[in-house]
Parts: C-alpha cells; structure tokens; sequence
C-alpha cells in the first residue's frame, strides 16, 4: 500500500470537507483547540495522519449533538457560561466526553487533569470545570 | 508539510523489509506525538517515506511471564497507566506516565516511540533502566537483545541499525519488598517537560540495611545509566536523611563530570541532589 | 508572619496587589464608538458595532443593552461582526472601553428606535405616549400594565407607517480634566478599582511555585452579564498567573525565541487554582446602567499579587517576570547559550540535556 499525502485529519477536515467545529491550533500537540475522540479516546487530531483513521470511530464536535438537541454537556457548558471566546470550546468538549464516559461522577481534579491537555486563555478554567462537574442528564454508563 | 510515500505494514517482517528497502528516508510512525511535529518542520532532513507501523497488533500489550513483565512497544501511555501488572511489579513506571504531555498525549504516545525518540528527557527511560529493562531490536536479518541501559549513546542517539525495529522491552518483576519512585520537575504542572527527574529502587533487609540500591537520574546525564557511585555510599547502610544527602550531592558531582559547568549547572547542581534525596525518601 | 509558613522545604505566603485604573483611553486621545441597532419588520433586531468583539463578551454586552431599552428578549437580536464599511471606525478594543463606549452607543441607538416605537404605539393606541412602555416583547400601558400589542405587531405598524426603526448610536466620551502642559487633573473621566490576594506555596529546594488559593475583586461599576464578568475575572487572573510564574518571552536578533506553545507556557488547568470572584457594583453615572470596565484591570493584578506572595513566603523579592524556577531559587534568570538540544539533534557534538523539546515522553 502506498499514498502520497500531506494532510492530517486536522488539516483534511477544515479544507477538504468545509467542516469548521474542529479548530486548528499550535499544530503540534500543545494545546488540544483539535481534540477529536478516537475509538472513544481524546487525540490530537492534529497528530494523526488521515489514513490512520481508516476503519477507526471518529467523533468530532459536529456529532456531539442530537440533531437540534444539544448534549447535555453543551447545555451545561451554556448554562455555566462556559464559553468565554469559545476557541478552545470544541477540544474542551470532547475532552470532557472522553472523562464522562469512563469516569462516571469525577472529582474536581480528575476534571482538571482531564482538560490538562486543552489550553484555555481567557476563562481561566474555572466555569468549565464546573459546567462539567455540574453536567445534568449525561448516561453515565460504561 | 513535504510530501511523503506512506506505507501502514500488517506485520513486523513486512514492516522490517520496508525499512530495509526504504533506506535512510524512512521513518516509524508510532503514536505520532513526536514525528508529526518533525514532519511539519520545512528541514531537510525531514523523513520522505512514512512506515506506519500502529496496524500491527503482535506489537501491541502487556503480558507478565514467572517474574518477567514484557511491555510490546505500540503500548501507548494510558495503557500503562490503567495496567494493574505495571501498578504492581513497576509502580515508578506508572508515575513516569502519569506525568507524560497531556491525556491526548497519552493516549497517542507510546512507550517504544518515547525510548527510540531518545530524547533525554523522556520520562518511561529513568524507571525502564532502573528496572533493568532490555529491548529487542528486530530486522530484515535478524534479531538481538540489548540491555537499555546501553542503548542510548548519545542525545537522540542509539545503537540501533538502519533497518532495525523495536519490538519488546522486558524488565524483571520488581521484588514485593522493593520499594519504587520516581520524581520529576517540571515548569508546570501539566504539558510539561521534565526539567530533571529521577528514577530510584531501595530494597532492605530484614534489619533494615540496604541491600540494593538504583538510581537513574533523567535530563541531566548525556544518556541514562545507574550512578553507581551513589548507590554504593548506600549498599550496607541504614537509611538517614544524611546518607540520602550525600548520595544526592554525589549524583550532582557525577553529573557535572559528565557535562562540565554549563549556563545550566548553577540551577541543576542543587535540584538534582535535592531530587535523588527526595526520590529515595520516596522509597523509604 | 504568616500563619502558614513553615521551616520546611515548601513555605506559604500571601500577597495582596490592589488598584485604581482609567476607564478608556481618557486623555490618551480621541475616544468614540458607534453602534446601529436595527429593528426589522418582522420584531427581529440588528445590532453593529464598530467595537470589535475578540472573545471578551463585547457583543453579549451590546445586545443585552439594546435588549433591555427596547423590552425585548435576547433571541430577537443578530450580532453582525465588525465591518467598517456599514458601521463608524470606533477605535481599538483596548483600555476596556467595550462597554462604557460600545454599551453606551448602543443604550443611544435602541433608546433612539425605542422613541420612534413609543410614539407609533401612541399613534396605533390612542394611549398617551407617557404612559407606555415596552416590556417583556410587548408594547404596554404603564397604568393598566395591559399589553397593548405586541413588539412584533409594533414593528410591522412602524414600518407600514414608512417610520424608519434605525437607531445610529454615537458616544462620545466625557471631557478630563487633565492639564497636559501643566500636568495636572484627572487623565481619566472614571476609574475601576480592584484587589487581588494570592495564597502560594514556595518549593525553596527547587524553586517551584504554585498558586494554590486566589481571591479577586473588582469594581465593575455594574455587571451587565454577571457570567461573563465572572469569566473575564477568573480568566484575568489565569492570564497573570501565567505572567508573573509561566510566560517567558525573549528576543534574540530581532526573533521571538518562543514561538508556538511548546515554548510559550501558559496556565494549564492543573496551574490555576479555584479563584473566589467578588463582583462590586458601584455603578458611575458615566456608563451605560452603570456599567464601567472589567477586562484588562482583571489581568493587572495577579502577577504583582504572586510575586508578593512569594516574597512573603521566602523573604526574598523577585524584580523581573516570569518567578520561574530559576528566578525564584536563584534570583536570578539563566540564558541559554546555543541551540537547545533538540535542535542540534544532527550535530555529533552536540552533548546538550540542557533544553529538551521532547515532552517527557511522547511518540
């Protein structure tokens, strides 16, 4: 098997299929505005090479609501005014789907280290550490 | 990004012929966390053929023999630190992990990846050589063992071959009356790289005496290795604070034998100390 | 002394920072802002701004203003992003001036449209114009508290009238009384004050630091939206936290040394302690409901309260930023002379552990 190719799934994603919720950071693992969940797990999606998802599950941000019904993560994160500028936003979220999914009722710290890997500048963590430890109607199972 | 050819081998031989054949352009790709971000750098010397190598799963796991753990390199940190058999026969290799990048980071990371990358601040090398670790490296032509802690020659130096392919790390089971640590200093306390850090391993009599001592410092030597002359000041004693003291100041005095005094060493002489001493009351 | 300090390894100490500051830009210049807020005929309403919104809330702010004048929910008003070409150059988004100019340009428009409203409601009613009022989406009679129509039935009553239901708002700010050639009076025509105090932990071995409790409190004249000023606050301090122990900027020939975030370290979520907000409202006369400034004096006070802390904590004063281990055990920064290790990686001679790039472990 042999490809030529230049992309990440980062890089495919925003120019290839105009799909905009992912946002491209650093570019280099250091601040997680990328984060996707593979096979269930937080990533940088900027560190994976696109073919590397063949036959793998991707969620990205765009598939976090149901539909026009939010997640309850999102209307947690609204409800706590948790988006501020809202560029770390979409990374936040899937790290923090990645916590509740296998973490069923966190402590403040496993939040914390959670969402160590998602840099936020203008929050200042707080109100997202709460809109996650405060998320309502979550399945909690696994 | 440079364009380059992308191979995804199902096999270690496939991947070893690949290698072989590919030459001095290719490069491995395992949990990505490093040889992307080369990749994205314009350099030269940056690899025109990708071996992926994340589809073979005999590379993948952690298994534990009569008093042998065997840790497959594709082993990405999170299983490291959700395995019970490491939390059990290799608890400072958990902290080590514990500490690495970021959860996506971990998630991607792997252990071969962080050991072939070489960089002396990788954090699973400390506790692997206090360990005693061996690596196998395998190629289109054959296979060999080699002891970790002489493996690395320089920073980001092996003496691994063109063509050779890291495929299990293996360490005796740490005995249940040893006791492990492993201490790291950072900027921050996340997505931090290791200032210094420090392996150790203390095992004791019955009386209380130190039968075994193990101390592998982390970014601070040219490559890894057991200071012996601080272990020595500790075989046969009783452990004190006094004797961890000493000890520390010996691995700083080591150290700068090794590098000389560099802008660096003013900040690194009394942190490493203050780090062994540390790390071996950790163990006490 | 400190009750938390300690002869151990780790000592404690508190550090309090207080200030006054200028609200906008004062006697530094010319100081105005433009907003246009937009009734459609269908009751939905347009809201620009030349104050341009990069995060901070600006647009939250404005529209909530123009809300509020013209008795209409949040879900009726479209911010459009900043364009100059149908709305006035207002200046920079500096000096946290959003609000007291943007807000305040926008009370003048909605309040502008509100009057046209008022009056074809009067028309439409035959309810004396003193007596109405707009509330809750509906036109009513301030004695009965009837609802007399609806906003949207308002709307459409206006526009078929031919009434124009555009609002251009312009605020211009009140005169200083700062004397340049003299050099004397006010350079500002209202001030926020505020009041940090930081609880650190000292690592006197190594030199590590960290904040492990913070309080922050800020006179915001009135808090429009009280989440979001919660947010700015805990991100000012976030942002200070990472100025006064983290953030090492250095130039060499003309080039930054720290270009992307493997050099730059800004505050993880691990770095940030929970901070205690305390919102004081002492609203001005000067500002739209009262409302001042709460952006920049948030970051202002974070590293000069840290630094104190420590030097509470070891007795010893740090003079330059960022408090790294380096400063912080040494007193002094260490520079590093070449290339840091993982860029000589080709180079045979390069001996160099100093600096590694590599984090911890990765690949």
């Amino acid at each position: 098997m042999k490809f030529v190719l230049i992309r990440t799934i980062i890089n495919g994603r925003q120019y290839d299929l105009e799909v905009t919720g992912t946002k491209r950071g650093c570019e280099i693992g250091e601040c997680g505005a990328c984060t996707v969940l593979m096979n269930g797990q937080a990533v940088n999606s900027c560190l994976v090479l696109a073919p590397q998802i063949d036959n793998q599950e991707i969620l990205t941000i765009e598939g976090l609501a149901d539909g026009e019904k939010l997640h309850p993560l999102q209307e947690s994160f609204l409800d706590h005014d948790a988006v501020h500028c809202g560029f770390c936003t979409p990374g936040m979220l899937m790290s923090a789907k990645d916590l509740l999914d296998h973490t069923p009722d966190p402590s403040e710290h496993e939040i914390r280290t959670a969402i160590s890997g998602n840099l936020c500048r203008c929050s200042g963590y707080q109100q997202i550490v709460d809109a996650i430890k405060e998320v309502e109607g979550v399945s909690r199972e696994q | 990004m440079k364009p380059f050819e992308y191979y995804s081998p199902q096999s270690v031989a496939e991947a070893c012929a690949l290698l072989a054949q590919l030459g001095s352009g290719a490069k491995i790709l395992a949990g990505g966390t490093d040889v992307l971000v080369e990749l994205r750098k314009s350099a030269d010397d940056v690899a025109s053929s990708i071996i992926d190598i994340t589809g073979i799963s005999s590379l993948k796991g952690i298994e534990e023999s009569s008093n042998t753990i065997v840790i497959k390199p594709l082993t990405t940190h999170t299983e490291i630190l959700r395995s019970a058999l490491v939390g059990t026969y290799a608890p400072l290799l958990k902290t080590a992990v514990a500490g690495i990048g970021s959860p996506q980071i971990r998630n991607r990371g792997t252990i071969g990846g962080n050991i072939m990358n070489a960089a002396a601040c990788a954090d699973t090398v400390p506790p692997l050589i206090a360990l005693g670790a061996r690596i196998r490296l395998q190629s289109s032509t054959g296979d060999r063992t080699v002891a970790l802690s002489e493996f690395f020659t320089k920073p980001y130096i092996t003496v691994a071959q063109r063509g050779e392919l890291l495929v299990e790390i293996r360490f005796p089971k740490l005995p249940s009356d040893a006791r492990s640590s492993f201490m790291k200093l950072g900027r921050r306390n996340a997505l931090s790289i290791s200032r210094l850090s420090v392996a150790a391993i203390l095992t004791r009599d019955q009386s209380g005496v130190l039968t075994d001592a193990r101390i592998v410092p982390g970014a601070s030597l040219p490559t890894w290795h057991r200071v012996s002359e601080a272990e020595n000041l500790l075989i046969g004693h009783k452990p004190t604070r006094e004797l961890f003291v000493e000890a520390g100041k010996k691995v700083s005095d080591i150290m700068i034998s090794f590098t000389g005094r560099r802008w660096s060493t003013e900040y690194k002489e009394p942190v490493i100390a203050v780090l062994v001493r540390r790390a071996l009351e950790e163990c006490h | 002394m400190y009750r938390g300090a300690s002869d151990g390894e780790k000592k404690r100490g508190v550090g309090l920072a207080c200030s006054y500051r200028g609200v906008s830009l004062g006697a530094e210049g010319a100081d105005a802002a433009e907003t246009i807020v937009s009734v459609q005929t269908d009751g939905s309403v347009i809201v620009s701004s030349g104050v341009t919104d990069m995060g901070q809330g600006a647009q939250t702010q404005m529209s909530q203003i123009a809300a509020e004048v013209l008795g209409i929910s949040m879900d009726r008003i479209q911010f459009l992003n900043t364009n100059t070409s149908r709305v006035a150059d207002s200046g920079p988004t500096v000096a946290s001036r959003g609000t007291i100019m943007g807000g305040s340009a926008a009370k003048n428009a909605a309040e502008k449209v509100r009057a046209t409203l008022l009056d074809v409601g009067a028309e439409m009613t035959g309810v004396d114009l003193n007596d109405l009022d707009l509330e809750d989406n509906y036109l009513v009679s301030t004695k009965t508290h009837e609802r007399m129509a609806s906003f949207s039935e308002l709307t459409a009553a206006c526009f078929n009238k031919g009434r124009p239901m555009i609002g251009l708002g312009w605020h211009n700010s009140p005169p200083t009384s700062w004397h340049e050639e003299e050099g004397h009076g006010d350079a500002y025509f209202t001030f926020v004050y505020g009041a940090n105090a930081a609880e650190v932990e000292v690592d006197t071995e190594t030199g590590k630091t960290d904040v492990i409790d913070f309080a922050s409190v800020h006179d915001v004249g009135k808090a429009i939206n009280r989440g979001m000023v919660v947010g700015q606050m805990c991100g000012g301090v976030a942002m200070g936290l990472g100025y006064g122990l983290l953030e090492e900027f250095e130039i060499e020939d003309a080039i930054p040394k720290q270009l992307n975030f493997d050099g730059y370290l800004i505050p993880t979520s691990m770095d940030v302690p929970r901070i205690k907000t305390i919102i004081v409202e002492n609203e001005d006369p000067m500002g739209p409901f009262g409302a001042k400034s709460v952006g920049e004096p948030t970051n202002e006070l974070a590293a000069p309260a840290i630094v104190n802390a420590i030097a509470n904590a070891t007795g010893r004063r740090i003079y330059e930023l960022p408090a790294n281990l380096e400063r912080v055990l040494l007193g002094h920064k260490l520079t590093r002379q070449g290339k840091r290790g993982s860029e000589q990686k080709n180079s045979i001679d390069a001996m160099v552990v100093d600096s590694c790039k590599i984090r911890g472990g990765k690949a």
